[in-house]
Order: structure tokens, then C-alpha cells, then sequence
């Protein structure tokens, strides 16, 4: 227990950064305690910038970041005893061992849980006294992963963790990050291209695109909300005008709407219209989000 | 610790729905049985690795139709007067009756002739059983 | 709590640094037991002398504060329990420390040679504060440039600016006013002697200024 109490696990109030190429603005973002939210977005989106301000080592040029009840980054440091990062770019001492690492991360953190350290290296088939020079792509983010698990910490943040993990450690990395939501203190943002694994489990889902929050839900209604009416017309007829419906295309008898809320209503107003809703399907969740992102741009646009 | 739910993410149903059914499934074959502890919210997402908030939607919805019941700070349990709802597969009977009346509209059936298809495709489905 | 992780880090790099540490101490060394063997030996030993010592420096100082960088080690490093600020000073004392450690030891035996060896003139003991005293402000002062400017480009030119200054600095001192008191047996402090070692506290000290200006203005450490 520290002595900051706070409901949510971070907290990001109308944060801004600017670069020269990208900015980042108006970014209200959070998640309460015992949550998971996966952070989707195309490359460039800001995901990795929202993640490294979080983490105090991006400076906002305007709003308030909150971790764990901790400002950041006026007290950062402190943030970080009970914060873990792994991103895919990040990597570990070359000239030191797997073990070398460990004890380091020991000294450090007071709650680090040696034997699921050593469970942990079992599982990703990592050797203490491998040189960390000696680790391939894959090897080195079990690693990583590792030191941030056995850490045992309140909060984890990743950022593209599967990103090079062959399909048995992505496996065995969701097994162990879903161990962590047995403790509803504990919290995870992650940033991921693998809307498979985003879906699967994630509480919170938050789209970024050309630097702003496009839309953020928890999972569960974001699958509720959306549809895809496939529907038969008439040539003749036309589609009537309909609100909620973010994507509509036409090809001769064939047309097929895509609504972000999803109401019977539709279905009856389509039938009145003349035409017949043969199909009402559900999206997937990367399907949701590049529909989302593409009415953002069309939407930036005019 | 990994459960003997399966839960897929190329089955078209949404994973609230696969796990609701595999919990009415267990308790259809007396695998869990009425006063049975089912695991909590945050255990069961955990050794199935669904999420939390997806685990808590398919034990509101079991509360609601009777199946479990949650006592406060005991756990989850399968409620003694399990009823699996039946009144609930029927409405899963109706939806497909009416795909099926839709389809068949399509086709410019008539009532009877899809009512001879159906009986043909009975015959066929209890024909193939060993 | 946040010093043992800032003492902590300063270890590692002193850890992973160790062994361009001590290959400078054991050439330079080596070039100075060179340097008994005869004049064309001395020579040798001499140049060596010099390169062991700039080259090590100049090494030590791009390993530290650039290698991270380029090694994406210091994402890593960044996400330890310590402030930017904490980081960017744990690096800034761990690479003086790295380099002033062999510095030092290299510096008495050095004059310890000068003093005890009979076939050398005791005005060389000013020759020998002086050259050692040229290496740490060199050092300080490329230290100083790294952490200003961050890239590998103002790295370089830095190399090319420290080994124009040392250049200068050897000319100056081989001029025969200024080298002549240095083959007396008397330990001589020529005006020229004692402007040179009060340039070269000042640029020291300046340079460490410098550079704790740079960790307390940077924002972003990314």
C-alpha cells in the first residue's frame, strides 16, 4: 500500500507534445485499478508516445499525467518502484548475463519473486548464464518480459510486447499477464497490432490515429455497439438516411452499411425503405478499428 | 493452471456467449452440479485467459437467467433450483426458424415446401447417427 | 531509496566499462617501461604514451554516453526507479569515474617514475603535470560536448576538436622557451607552466559545469 491512494491505475488530462513531423493533442486517457486496456493504432499513431510520457520520459507541453496517484514527472522515480516497462526496442546489458540481470533487478525492487523468476525462465527456455549478447530477437523480449513479471508490479506497461515472440511464448505471455488480473490491485496497458489478442483480453479499449484518441470503450460494448447490415435492395430503391451509420457501400442489389450503435431500429427502418437486411453481422475487433480510423480521416478531412 | 474450457476466437459467437454455454454445458451433464462453487470472476478469466470484464458479463447474464447466483464476499455457486432456462433455447430455436423462413423467402418457398425440407433434413440428421 | 539505484547504475557502467579501463592503464603503462630501451625505444614509447592516453580517453567517454544510446540499452536503463535527471548524473559520474580512476593511477606512477629515475631532470616533473593534467581536462571537456550535444556526429566532432587542442597544446609546449626550463634539475613553475595548469582547472571545471547544466535543462530524455 503506498501512501498515495488513487482509484485508477494512470490517468492522462488533456496532454499535448508536439515534434517536428507529429502531434500529439487533447489526450484524455485512463484506466481504474485491476483493469487491462490495450492501446491500438497504426504505426505513427502516438501509442509509443502516449506510453513514454506516461513513463516520464517524454516531458508534456501541456496537461496532467497521473501513474499510480504519483505526478509524473515530478515524482516519476517513485512511480517506477511499482511501474514496469518493456517496449521492443528496449534491450539489456550486452556485456552482462541473464543472472547478472536478475540479481540486479533483486537489489533493486523489493518485490521480486525469485522462484517465479526461475519458473518464468523455465517456461521461456532462457539459461541464467546466457550472455545477453547471445540472445536472438525473440529471446531477448522473454527476457525482458522476465524481469518486468517477476517483478510482481502493480502496473505493466507494454509496448508491442509480442512483436517478435514466435506463437508458443506469445501463448505463454498471455497466460502470464492474465495471471496478474487475479489480483484486482494490479493493472496492464499494452499496446499491441494484435487485435486477436487485444480482443481476448482486454477490459478497456482505447484507438489512437495521427496523434488522437479516436475512440476508447471497454471491450464489451465496443463488440455490442458495431454491426454490419448486409442488405438486398431493389435497384430503385434508395437507403434511407440513417444516424450512427459511419461507412455505407452500394454495388447494384448489394449494400452494406456499418453502424458504430447498433439499433433494431435500423434494421426496421431499412425494411421500410424497400430493402431486406439478409445478415446483421458482428465486427471483429480489427474491423471495428479500421472502421473507426477511417471515419476519423474522412472526418479530419472535411 | 489451464481449464478445460474451450474458447475460441474464429467461433463467430462472441466469447461471453462460448463461455455462458460451456458453464450451462457443464452443469447439462452434471459436471457442475446445483450448489457447486463455480470459480470466481477474476479466476475464471484467468485460467481461461478471457478478460475480466467479458467473465463478468456471462455471470451477470447466468444470475439474471437463474442459472448461478453470487453471494456477497462467498463466491459464485450454481443456484439450487437450476433451471437452464429453457425458455431461453427456445428463443435460440426461434432466430433460426427465422433464418431458415428468411432463406426460404428468398427462394421463393412456400410454408409447405419448407416445412417438407425440414422433415427431409430430420430424416437425413437421424439417419446419420450411429 | 533512490540513491541505491543511482550508486547502483554507476556500478554498472564501471562494471561494463572495466575493460577499456584497464587496457588504457596496461598500454600507457607499457609505453612508459618502453621508453627505457633506447632513443628510438623512447620515441615509441612516447607516441604511444600519448595515443594510449587520448585514444582511452576519447573511447571511454563515447562508450559510456553513446553506447547506451545506440544499444537501446538506455530505454532500459530509463525504466529503473530513478528520475531522467537522476540517469543522465549517474552517467555523467560513472564516466568521470571510469576515466579518472586509471587517470590517477597512471599520474603517480608517472611522476613517481620522473622523481625516483636519476636520468631524468626534475624540471620534468612540471612536464609530467602538465601533460597528465592536458588528458583530464581534454576528457572533461569531450565529457562536456557529448552531453550538450547528443549525437554521434557532434561526437566526432569533438574527437576533432580535442585532438586539435592537445596538437596545439604539445606544439606550445615543445616551443624552446618553454620546454627549456623543463631540462633543468630544478623544479621550474615558468609564468607559461602556470598559466597552462590554471587554463586547465578552469576548462575542467567548466566543462563539469557544462555539463550539469545540460542534465538539469533536459526535459525529454528520449
Amino acid at each position: 500500500m503506498t501512501i498515495e491512494s488513487s482509484a485508477q491505475a494512470f490517468a492522462l488530462r488533456g496532454v499535448g507534445k508536439s515534434f517536428r513531423y507529429f502531434k500529439l493533442e487533447g489526450l484524455d486517457l485512463s484506466l481504474p485499478l485491476g483493469q487491462i486496456m490495450g492501446l491500438v493504432g497504426p504505426n505513427g499513431a502516438g501509442k509509443s508516445t502516449t506510453i513514454r510520457l506516461l513513463m516520464g520520459l517524454l516531458a508534456p507541453e501541456a496537461g496532467l499525467i497521473e501513474v499510480l496517484g504519483y505526478p509524473v514527472p515530478a515524482r516519476i522515480a517513485e512511480a517506477k518502484r511499482e511501474v514496469a516497462f518493456v517496449a521492443d526496442d528496449m534491450r539489456l546489458f550486452g556485456g552482462a548475463t541473464l543472472a547478472w540481470h536478475m540479481q540486479f533487478m533483486a537489489s533493486i525492487y523489493a518485490g521480486w519473486d525469485q522462484a517465479y523468476a526461475v519458473l518464468l525462465m523455465r517456461r521461456f527456455g532462457l539459461r541464467a548464464e546466457q550472455p545477453v549478447r547471445s540472445l536472438s530477437r525473440g529471446e531477448h523480449v522473454k527476457a525482458l518480459l522476465l524481469l518486468a513479471l517477476a517483478r510482481r508490479p502493480r502496473l505493466l506497461i507494454l509496448d508491442e510486447p509480442t512483436s517478435g515472440l514466435d506463437p508458443v511464448a506469445r501463448q505463454e505471455l498471455l497466460t502470464e499477464l492474465m495471471e496478474i488480473v487475479r489480483d484486482d490491485s494490479r493493472s496492464i496497458l499494452f499496446s499491441s497490432h494484435n487485435t486477436m489478442d487485444v480482443e481476448r483480453i482486454s477490459d478497456q479499449i482505447a484507438f489512437l490515429d495521427r496523434g488522437r484518441l479516436v475512440d476508447v470503450r471497454d471491450k464489451e460494448t465496443f463488440l455490442e455497439r458495431w454491426r454490419r447490415f448486409q442488405v438486398d435492395l431493389p435497384l430503385e430503391c434508395r437507403l434511407p438516411a440513417l444516424t450512427d451509420i459511419v461507412a455505407e457501400s452500394r454495388e447494384g442489389r448489394l449494400a452494406t452499411l456499418t453502424t458504430n450503435h447498433f439499433q433494431p431500429t435500423q434494421v426496421a427502418a431499412v425494411e421500410q425503405a424497400g430493402g431486406r437486411v439478409h445478415e446483421v453481422q458482428r465486427m471483429s475487433l480489427e474491423e471495428i478499428f479500421v472502421a473507426s480510423v477511417m471515419r476519423n480521416r474522412g472526418e479530419q478531412l472535411s | 493452471m489451464h481449464s478445460s474450457y474451450i474458447i475460441s476466437q474464429t467461433d463467430p459467437r462472441p466469447l461471453y456467449l462460448q463461455v455462458k454455454e460451456q458453464i450451462r454445458h457443464r452443469i447439462a451433464v452434471g459436471e457442475l452440479k446445483p450448489g457447486d462453487e463455480i470459480p470466481s470472476i477474476r479466476a475464471l478469466a484467468a485460467d481461461i485467459r478471457v478478460s475480466v470484464i467479458t467473465i463478468k458479463r456471462t455471470y451477470l447474464e447466468l444470475e439474471r437467467e437463474g442459472v448461478i447466483q453470487t453471494r456477497q464476499g462467498r463466491g459464485s455457486f450454481v443456484a439450487d433450483n437450476v433451471r437452464l432456462g429453457d425458455s431461453l433455447k427456445e428463443q435460440e430455436l426461434d432466430s433460426h426458424l427465422q433464418a431458415a423462413v428468411r432463406a426460404a423467402a428468398l427462394l421463393n418457398l412456400t410454408e409447405e415446401q419448407l416445412a417438407e425440407r425440414l422433415r427431409a433434413i430430420s430424416r437425413d440428421i437421424k439417419t446419420e447417427k450411429p | 531509496m533512490n540513491r541505491s539505484v543511482f550508486w547502483l547504475l554507476v556500478r554498472k557502467d564501471l562494471y561494463l566499462l572495466r575493460v577499456l579501463s584497464i587496457a588504457g592503464v596496461v598500454i600507457g603503462l607499457l609505453a612508459l617501461f618502453l621508453m627505457f630501451f633506447g632513443k628510438v625505444a623512447y620515441a615509441v614509447g612516447g607516441v604511444l604514451y600519448l595515443t594510449a592516453n587520448i585514444a582511452s580517453a576519447l573511447m571511454l567517454a563515447m562508450a559510456s554516453l553513446l553506447g547506451e544510446r545506440k544499444e537501446q540499452t538506455r530505454l532500459f536503463a530509463l525504466s529503473l526507479p530513478i528520475s531522467g535527471q537522476q540517469y543522465d548524473l549517474a552517467k555523467l559520474v560513472a564516466t568521470q569515474l571510469t576515466y579518472f580512476i586509471p587517470w590517477l593511477i597512471m599520474t603517480v606512477l608517472a611522476l613517481g617514475m620522473v622523481a625516483l629515475r636519476p636520468t631524468i631532470p626534475a624540471g620534468y616533473l612540471v612536464f609530467t603535470i602538465l601533460l597528465q593534467g592536458s588528458f583530464l581536462t581534454l576528457f572533461c571537456v569531450f565529457v562536456a560536448t557529448l552531453f550538450v550535444l547528443t549525437s554521434e556526429f557532434a561526437g566526432g566532432l569533438a574527437i576533432l576538436v580535442v585532438n586539435v587542442m592537445f596538437t596545439l597544446f604539445m606544439i606550445m609546449l615543445s616551443q624552446p622557451a618553454n620546454s627549456g626550463p623543463l631540462n633543468t634539475s630544478h623544479i621550474v613553475w615558468t609564468p607559461f607552466a602556470k598559466m597552462t595548469l590554471a587554463v586547465e582547472v578552469l576548462m575542467t571545471i567548466l566543462s563539469i559545469i557544462f555539463a550539469l547544466i545540460a542534465i538539469s535543462r533536459r526535459r525529454d530524455h528520449l
